[in-house]
């Protein structure tokens, strides 16, 4: 007559095997676990420091017109872009990515056009290109 | 950005030092155009195009174009306010008569490319004005025809002249409205409008973006007119809005 439900565990089941009960973390143990944590951290952050050297400069070596110190960046070496590889309407292929309907950029100085593909001046480290155009230095940014 | 001899930091938009040793200073802008590949290589057949590698395999060309609503075109000269003259305005009037710094200029806009340029309206102590025309635009005094990207005079009595070109940086409103707040407008602000051939322009792959952007620009709108409007049938106005618009 009980066997309605023979996989759902009655009263007597339960006395029988005891409740499951979770057993509270002892702040003993509480403690043990955060120092961990705080380890594992401090080990994380003195590799990256000697991974970057950036980071290594003493405060009076950073000059006072820099963007306020950070470590994330401090090893990050941004190389400028100087003189980009140059092609000719008729070298194009199709793996420059330059579609008739593309927006360009045209630059014309002393008689030399130049055109700088929008597609391509995006990004933190395509922004600027320095170049040089008719015997001038220019910047190209957008 | 940055430069090497200094490390001063400078402003991309504005072209001046905001920190560091040459604080103040300004970089000489170059006149320069923003249109497209085609129109470009076809005025300029000896041009060279800049070739980067691709960054990423998730590399596209042409996400830019569908945001030709959102583009302007401005000027700014020490001393004077600057001004600028908004995409979806130059729709409604191509050639736009102006002057800027005490100078007459004209203002070319073509909407199939996206191009707006900026010439000095005085040649040969004579100011002319200018008015739209199939291959360019064509001035008043003379009947010439001028071409809009090179500002060169295509036929007429003043053929081979050439246009100075004013020294005008295309930007997106949002970043023009950010750097310059004095900034004055040209045209009406409110509400914003996008003509057929606009939306006809954008390309398959912006296609969905610029419907968006069409979908939040009509509730903008609505917003301002009726604030307690029924969003469900804020939605289906909109899609009529696109429907109509195609």
């Amino acid at each position: 007559m009980n066997n309605e439900f023979p996989h759902s565990p009655s009263i007597e089941d339960i006395r029988l095997i005891g409740m499951p009960i979770l057993n509270p973390i002892q702040p003993e143990k509480k403690f043990a676990i955060h120092w961990l944590n705080l380890s594992i951290l401090t080990l994380l952050c003195m590799v990256l420091f000697l991974l970057f050297p950036g980071c290594q400069r003493a405060p009076s070596e950073v000059a006072s017109t820099h963007p306020p110190f950070n470590p994330l960046m401090a090893g990050v070496v941004q190389t400028p872009i100087i003189e980009p590889e140059v092609k000719r309407t008729g070298e194009l292929n199709e793996k420059d990515f330059l579609a008739d309907e593309d927006l360009v950029l045209g630059v014309e100085v002393n008689g030399e056009h130049r055109a700088y593909p929008i597609n391509q001046l995006t990004g933190p480290k395509r922004e600027l290109i320095n170049d040089y155009l008719g015997g001038e230095p220019i910047l190209v940014t957008w | 950005m940055q430069d090497q001899a200094t490390g001063s930091l400078w402003s991309q938009l504005l072209g001046r030092a905001m920190e560091g040793e040459l604080d103040g200073q300004t970089l000489q802008a170059r006149p320069s155009v923003l249109t497209q590949w085609k129109s470009w290589k076809e005025k300029h057949p000896l041009t060279t195009v800049m070739v980067l590698p691709p960054l990423s395999r998730f590399y596209e060309s042409g996400c830019y174009k569908g945001r030709l609503g959102q583009y302007l075109v401005g000027v700014c000269q020490p001393g004077y306010p600057p001004k600028a003259w908004r995409f979806d305005q130059l729709t409604l009037e191509p050639i736009v008569n102006d002057s800027y710094a005490d100078e007459p200029i004209v203002i070319a806009f073509q909407e199939n490319t996206g191009t707006a340029t900026i010439f000095h309206r005085r040649l040969n102590d004579q100011t002319l004005e200018f008015s739209s025309h199939s291959a360019g635009f064509t001035d008043a005094q003379t009947k010439s025809v001028w071409d809009a990207l090179t500002g060169i005079a295509l036929s007429g009595p003043l053929k081979g002249q050439q246009l100075t070109q004013e020294t005008s940086i295309p930007s997106l409103s949002k970043s023009w409205d950010l750097f310059h707040n004095d900034s004055e407008y040209w045209g009406v602000s409110l509400p914003l409008f996008f003509s057929n051939q606009t939306v006809e322009n954008v390309s398959s792959k912006c296609e969905e973006v610029s419907k968006e952007y069409l979908i939040d620009l009509y509730r903008l709108n609505i917003r301002k007119q009726k604030k307690s409007a029924d969003p469900l049938k804020l939605e289906r106005k909109s899609k009529e809005f696109i429907g109509s618009e195609r």
